[in-house]
């Protein structure tokens, strides 16, 4: 019974309670924090908008919510507003003169060339009064006076994302009537009647949305505090639970790369061990001249740089006249199977030196006397090979093909390299749904596409979910490898 | 009884990892520390309006002016412009002129070897014009590298980011498409914030106004343009001597060209995203995105007319066999496989080292009966990071002058032309190069550019516009069915056809997929 006790008992508790800290925070830094990190990260809506935001800008919309807030109380700024409302519509008023007189002058169907200079200026000069309405609007909210630090303007978003539009429009109109001076062969008539049409409506929605500050103060500061409450929430990184999760196994694209990254493992792997067992057995063969000088020369693509080889299998398997290519009538940029087997063709030429090298240091572990006993025996060269030399190699050629299925699974470079993982096409998955991506993405690419991608990327929460599947999968992955080399062991 | 078990050590453990996750999430998740009380104060009283307007649809009566001109304000002249600005900051600009002041600032870039030549000697003129500033430039290998400093600056105190003067640039070069994000970010600050909005009255008469439109956000502008791009249609004029004005010309010499036994094809294009087919699917009245409405344009039977005219009128006439991206179809375009090559000011360089000045030209996208093809405009912006607004305030002028400078200098813009060979947006530059066409050979290829850009539509730079690249993917579509046919049969006709019947579903792909993206 004592010494069941003493088994149990570890160590003083003033000695625990001072190594647990210390120990813990070790451990974290040293082997944890990424896998924390990634977590957190995959529990989150983490993108490109909200990961590093200005504090001061979020800072900013709080004060703006809280300077709209009180400004929609105090009864004085009504009136204030609604002056103000009388000043703006001296811009819109402006604005609207001259895309009135110049839509007279096209309904009169004038010949471009001749539209009056001054209509152009005025145009122009109305137009650029617009980047003065903020600040005029600032004037009268003016945030900073009531003791808020904000430069943002009390206006709604929507009528400064118009306010942006009319400012494209009416721009793309003066630009056409000055280039009709120099080329009016170029400039359409009708283009010319719809873009004034179009500014024309946006500035009566800009100023009806403004005539708010004298009609619907309340309506309008409640829009007001709405927008920098959609901002602020915009910039601020949120706990969304596993809705990453769940978005990514409704996700055609990720059973796509889960199937595709495991094909490549079935197929690239026995390829390549395949190749490298034949080589190192072909080559221990005491008949062939110069065997050590040729197998130094076979160790060439475990040796070149990795980009190196790259860039020339790309030249070679290049659709447009790559000679590879070209004999064995593939086409890389057009036909996923072709790019697909162009993948397992370099990695087992990237690989097969590797397998070479340990089959070959199994082989000469292998005793002569048994391979001449064999001969005497008048066994065939296959018999040999699967009966004798086979057993002889098998356990470190389990291990060598254990860490290179572990590239395989981790395959990114090589698709990346060769041809952006294309092409590019539909992607339909069986009670999942269809979308489209590039036919060859593996899932280490998918998620690098996720955040670094132009037009997708950022989406570093979903991109974080991402790996963490795939860590799950190495994980099962390392499992079994544990079992099997336990079981070798044994 | 001072010894623990395995299990009170388990639980101890257990514990403080509960106790420290506790103390991180509180202190990440801790509410700003003071919100100040506001305190009624009495505002400036607002002027009266000069006129009360009386909106008469079809008067004549001149534009009511808004401003007098306020004591805090006077004019400078940069270049031929004048423009209206804080008196504090003429002050500025003319001790810099004088040398006066010594102010450093540093500007970020990712130019190739040969524009960054040509980019120094317009900062060289700067500095001689204005010997108080010194520009330093900080070069990037790509812009990705110069995002991410923005972004971890944003994230320090305001008063601790001196120390990153010098490594991280208060004034940087790129096209005009990051603004709405940067901005919403708060990783730029609008030029307004230093030299006030009424500068732009004097500004806006001499700058394209699409191009001065594209840098402006929320009303506010976020540096000036200097350059424009947008991809127009260059000629072998080796192979072709007169360059077409109409389709019917260009699709004459195409067929001339189209031999694929001999290696030769019509038309040479860098790629089939939105951003190349644009100029077809406007041409028909069609769009992908249109961001003054907030309106997807997927679904209209227009955008869908423009991919087939497209598919069947020009992609027929493209090596589609050998891939269609950048590098394999300039070359083809560079060995005068083919006589046209549909790209913008960037390939400009190449076609001048392969051809020779003399040995190419570049003109607008031939109209297609009445119907002109406007593809997207993009504008090389001057932006201003958080690190202007950091140490002395000369710093901010510095880099505001430096900014006007280089948007309005005649001289500064055309170096940038002559030197780099940048389409000008300034009108008076532009007009400039069209006057002397004759004297740089280089000129024609601009004045071309020039005349596709007037002509084109701005890129959206709204941040729906992330959402609207990504139906490319779906979009993809029709260029795999139009290859995979081709590769099968080896007819155009088949590979016109299978195409042009997946074009309506993959633009109701195309739009299932962003449409539920679209912040209205």
């Amino acid at each position: 019974m004592a010494s069941k006790n003493k088994l149990k008992i570890l160590f003083p508790t003033h000695i625990a309670l001072l190594l647990v800290l210390p120990s813990l925070i070790l451990y974290v830094f040293f082997n944890t924090w990424p896998m924390v990190f990634s977590i957190g990260v995959a529990l989150t809506n983490a993108n490109r908008y909200n990961v590093s935001p200005d504090p001061a800008k979020i800072k900013g919309y709080e004060e703006a919510i809280a300077c709209a807030s009180l400004l929609k109380e105090m009864p004085e700024y009504r009136e204030k507003a609604s002056v103000l409302f009388d000043r703006l519509k001296i811009y819109f008023f402006n604005l609207s003169h001259a895309l009135y007189r110049l839509n007279e002058l096209i309904n009169q169907s004038i010949d471009i060339s001749k539209i009056p200079r001054d209509v152009i200026d005025e145009l122009s000069y109305s137009t650029s009064q617009l980047y003065g309405l903020p600040g005029e609007v600032k004037k009268v909210f003016n945030c900073t006076e009531l003791n808020y630090t904000t430069k943002e303007e009390i206006i709604p978003v929507v009528l400064l994302d118009k306010l942006d539009s009319l400012l494209s429009i009416s721009g793309t109109i003066k630009d056409r009537l000055q280039y009709a001076q120099l080329f009016p062969e170029e400039v359409s008539i009708s283009e010319l009647r719809n873009l004034t049409s179009k500014a024309i409506a946006i500035l009566s929605e800009i100023e009806s949305g403004f005539s708010k500050l004298a009609v619907g103060y309340d309506e309008y500061m409640s829009e007001t505090i709405e927008r920098f409450r959609r901002e602020k929430e915009r910039l601020e990184l949120r706990f969304i639970g596993i809705e990453n999760f769940a978005k990514l196994f409704n996700d055609a694209r990720f059973y796509n790369a889960l199937y595709k990254t495991l094909l490549f493992v079935a197929t690239s792997v026995p390829l390549k061990v395949a190749l490298g067992v034949s080589l190192a057995v072909f080559y221990s063969s005491n008949l062939i001249l110069g065997r050590k000088a040729i197998r130094a020369f076979l160790l060439v693509p475990w040796a070149m740089p990795f980009l190196l080889s790259a860039l020339s299998w790309r030249i070679m398997f290049n659709p447009a006249g790559g000679p590879v290519a070209k004999i064995l009538g593939l086409n890389m940029s057009t036909n996923e199977w072709h790019a697909f087997l162009v993948y397992n063709l370099f990695e087992a030429w990237l690989a097969y030196p590797f397998i070479m090298t340990v089959t070959q240091g199994a082989l000469r572990g292998v005793p002569k006397d048994v391979i001449e006993a064999s001969y005497i025996d008048g066994a065939s060269i296959f018999y040999r090979f699967r009966r004798i030399i086979l057993p002889l190699v098998s356990k470190p050629l389990m291990v060598a093909t254990i860490l290179t299925t572990g590239a395989s699974l981790q395959v990114f470079l090589i698709p990346i390299v060769l041809n952006g993982a294309g092409p590019t096409g539909a992607i339909c998955i069986p009670f999942i749904g269809c979308t489209s991506g590039p036919l060859n993405e593996m899932l280490l690419i998918l998620g690098y596409n996720k955040v670094t991608s132009g037009t997708e990327g950022g989406e570093y929460g979903y991109a974080a979910a991402i790996y963490l599947v795939i860590v799950l999968i190495i994980l099962a992955y390392v499992a079994v490898w544990f079992k099997i080399s336990r079981r070798s062991r044994g | 009884m001072n010894a623990i078990t395995k299990t009170t050590a388990l639980i101890l453990v257990v514990v403080v990892v509960i106790a420290v996750t506790g103390i991180v999430l509180y202190i990440s998740t801790r509410p700003p520390t003071t919100t100040p009380t506001p305190t009624q104060t009495t505002t400036t009283p607002i002027t009266t309006p000069t006129t009360t307007p009386t909106k008469t649809e079809t008067t004549t009566t001149p534009a009511t002016t808004l401003t007098t001109p306020l004591p805090g304000l006077v004019k400078i002249t940069i270049g031929d412009v004048e423009v209206t600005v804080p008196r504090e900051f003429a002050d500025f600009v003319e001790k810099a002129k004088r040398g006066e002041v010594r102010v450093t600032i540093y500007f970020g870039h990712a130019f190739t070897p040969e524009e960054r030549v040509g980019f120094l000697k317009a900062i060289d003129k700067f500095m001689n014009a204005y010997p108080g500033v010194e520009v330093k430039e900080i070069r990037y290998g790509g812009m990705n590298e110069l995002q991410g400093q923005i972004s971890a600056i944003a994230q320090i105190p305001p008063k601790d980011r001196e120390q990153f003067i010098g490594s991280i640039p208060e004034v940087f070069t790129w096209a005009h498409d990051w603004i709405g994000w940067f901005a919403d970010a708060g990783w730029i600050i609008p030029l307004d914030d230093i030299i006030g909005s009424q500068a732009y009255q004097g500004i806006y008469p001499h700058i394209l106004a699409t191009a001065m439109a594209a840098v402006t956000y929320r009303g506010k502008a976020y540096g000036l343009p200097y350059a424009g791009e947008a991809i127009a249609l260059f000629v072998n004029t080796k192979l072709v001597s007169t360059p077409p004005k109409t389709y019917d010309e260009m699709k004459a010499v195409m067929e001339q060209y189209y031999n694929p036994s001999a290696g030769t094809y019509g038309v040479a294009i860098p790629g089939t995203s939105m951003y190349h087919i644009n100029a077809w699917v406007t041409a028909y009245g069609g769009f992908f995105y249109d961001d003054t409405r907030k309106e997807l344009g997927f679904t209209k039977p227009e955008t869908a007319e423009g991919i087939k005219f497209f598919i069947a009128n020009i992609y027929r006439y493209v090596n589609v066999l050998a891939g269609v991206d950048h590098t394999t179809q300039r070359n083809l375009f560079g060995e005068g496989k083919t006589p046209f090559y549909i790209s913008g000011p960037w390939d400009v360089s190449y076609a001048v080292k392969t051809f020779g000045v003399s040995n190419f030209t570049v003109v607008q996208l031939p109209k297609i009966g009445d119907k002109v093809p406007k593809p997207f405009a993009g504008f090389r912006n001057l932006y201003i990071t958080n690190m202007a607004i950091v140490g002395a305030k000369e710093r901010q002028y510095a880099v505001a002058l430096f900014i006007l400078y280089i948007a309005l200098d005649n001289d500064a813009i055309i170096t940038l032309v002559n030197e780099c060979g940048y389409v000008p947006v300034k009108n008076s530059v532009a007009e400039y190069v069209i006057q002397h066409s004759s004297e740089n050979p280089l000129y024609p290829v601009i004045i071309g550019f020039y005349r596709q850009l007037v002509n084109a539509v701005p890129m959206p730079k709204d941040k729906n516009m992330q959402s609207v690249w990504g139906a490319d993917t779906p979009l993809a579509i029709i260029w795999q069915t139009y290859a995979n046919k081709l590769q099968e049969t080896n007819s155009v006709d088949q590979a016109v056809e299978a195409a042009k019947s997946v074009v309506d579903q993959a633009l109701q792909d195309a739009y299932n997929q962003v449409a539920p993206k679209i912040e209205k």
